[in-house]
């Protein structure tokens, strides 16, 4: 099998060489991503919507070898796993998103927050920076509220559904 | 519990005995009964607290009562976890990320995390007892009203008891002018009077005495997080485990949650999609549906179709059936299939079904 990643030619890419792919990936039209500030790693089956932004977030941290303790920006890395869809208008900072996840539209995920597995993100929510989010939890609102839990066969549902996106997709 | 039924992900759906419906993969299924049953049909009991926060698991037990996490904080105006400041100084204090509120504000700061905690306690401990005066005061109040209220019934049952024994032209009585100007002025003026809490005394307007003080604004005092709960599932029948949780430590000592036991539907049922839907005639009234019959378990089992009752059958308008399997068909055991050569073994059955479609299905659809 071929692991394809289908691309459009339209996209906000910087510094492709800190973006790592695994494969069979879809990311439609107007997606940015700021690789110039950190590494961004995707994991398999993910598909990104419409004018997605993908920008690492800032920490202040003192360095080890410095001597007059001044706090320095640093850009935290993003880390994408498996079988992650994120749909239109999104903007995402967080540093962690976990497998089975499905973030929906017009969503703004804060600073540094981390999003473990098999979790929902309803459509227009806001979230918090520094928020963890546990497996298992549907999240919405503005800002953020744990609503629902989700039944444990969520991976399964999330997995078949984007196998057939995959198959049933036809680039133009 | 979310329910994945609006995003309408595939078409099919399994119905309950209670009459909902679901998707295949929420169902659950008890192999002592043989039956498949909904969330709602099982039964549910807490086995762990969770802290969203930092992750504390704690088992629970019918003699503890403890409902929220000691070490966390969570916002009174945002509902989100509080955060630790650190100032220039070493002072420690919550604040919120979100909305920006700080425990600066109570005067709630610290160069350590015990006495902040020991103070955002007490001051907890001092706002219920002060809700408490107030709701005392409120019932003196009620009891209080109560009593004037029976004593205006007695003056008017007196006064009616007058009434009836006096002479007629005692109760006729015209009021002059001026008595009717008097009395109105006298209204106006106590109604200006309780609206500005005066009184009048020996000809002088005096400040009635306030016996109850207003009360004061309440504070924005941070609560301590709500823990989440995991759950067991349970035949509600047999009472046999359906889905348990436990806690398993690893060789770092971290705790994490496993399944120990899980009994869902397709594991042990066939799974069924639809493929192609046509339309067979011009006007569109009849569509043709291509089913199929999947063994994604790698489990042997045989099924069975049983004919449906007519009620069913013309409320969804069946027409006929093609290349139905035999009411017994079965799956066999994949690793078999992998070893064995020559043999027609199948792992998938289709067969087609037409279906009678109404008029106004297909302008809602376009809509």
């Amino acid at each position: 099998m071929i692991n394809l990643n289908f691309m459009k030619l339209q996209l906000g890419i910087q510094s492709v060489e800190r973006i790592q792919v695994v494969g069979k990936c879809i990311f439609l039209h107007n997606v940015m991503m700021r690789g110039d500030l950190a590494k961004i790693n995707f994991g398999k089956h993910v598909v990104i919507q419409d004018s997605v932004i993908l920008r690492p977030a800032y920490t202040y941290a003192v360095p080890k070898d410095s001597t007059n303790n001044k706090k320095i920006i640093k850009f935290s890395p993003i880390q994408i796993g498996d079988y992650v869809m994120i749909e239109e208008n999104c903007v995402i900072q967080a540093s962690k998103i976990g497998s089975c996840v499905f973030i929906g539209k017009n969503c703004v995920i804060g600073a540094r927050c981390i999003i473990s597995e098999n979790s929902i993100i309803l459509a227009d929510s806001i979230i918090p920076p520094d928020t963890f989010i546990i497996a298992n939890s549907v999240y919405g609102g503005k800002p953020g509220i744990h609503k629902y839990e989700t039944p444990e066969t969520t991976s399964i549902i999330q997995k078949n559904r984007l196998l057939n996106y995959y198959k049933n997709f036809k680039a133009k | 519990m979310y329910s994945f039924t609006k995003q309408l992900i595939s078409p099919v759906f399994i119905q309950c005995e209670c009459g909902r419906d679901f998707l295949q993969e929420e169902m659950y299924c008890c192999l002592a009964c043989q039956i498949s049953m909904c969330r709602f049909c099982t039964q549910n009991d807490v086995s762990l607290l969770i802290c969203r926060n930092c992750h504390e698991i704690t088992q629970w037990n019918d003699q503890s009562f403890i409902t929220t996490c000691q070490n966390c904080y969570e916002c009174p105006v945002c509902k989100s976890v509080l955060k630790k400041q650190i100032d220039q100084d070493k002072v420690i204090s919550f604040y919120c990320s979100f909305c920006f509120y700080s425990t600066k504000s109570i005067d709630c700061q610290d160069v350590g995390i015990q006495q902040l905690t020991q103070k955002l306690n007490q001051l907890q401990k001092n706002e219920t007892e002060n809700k408490q005066y107030p709701m005392w005061y409120q019932s003196l109040k009620d009891s209080e009203a109560k009593v004037i209220q029976l004593k205006k019934q007695k003056q008017q049952k007196m006064f009616l008891a007058k009434v009836k024994n006096s002479s007629r032209s005692e109760r006729i009585r015209n009021y002059s002018q001026q008595e009717i100007e008097i009395n109105q002025q006298q209204r106006e003026k106590q109604i200006i009077f309780d609206r500005y809490n005066l009184q009048v005394k020996e000809s002088q307007l005096n400040l009635k005495d306030y016996e109850y003080k207003m009360a004061k604004k309440p504070l924005l005092i941070p609560q301590h997080v709500q823990l989440f709960s995991k759950k067991t599932r349970k035949c509600k029948k047999c009472q046999k485990m359906i889905v348990q949780i436990q806690l398993d430590k690893n060789e770092r000592g971290t705790k994490k949650l496993v399944m120990s036991i899980s009994y869902f539907h397709y594991d042990y049922t066939p799974f069924i999609t639809l493929q192609k839907i046509k339309y067979t005639n011009k006007d569109k009234s009849e569509a043709k549906i291509m089913i199929l019959i999947q063994n994604l378990t790698k489990n042997q089992f045989d099924c069975q179709l049983l004919p449906l009752q007519q009620n069913i059958l013309e409320a969804f308008k069946l027409v006929k059936m093609n290349n139905l399997p035999s009411p017994i068909f079965g799956f066999k055991d994949i690793n078999e299939m992998e070893s064995a050569k020559g043999d027609q073994l199948k792992n998938q059955h289709e067969f087609d079904g037409v279906v009678s479609v109404p008029k106004d299905c297909y302008h809602k659809a376009k809509q």
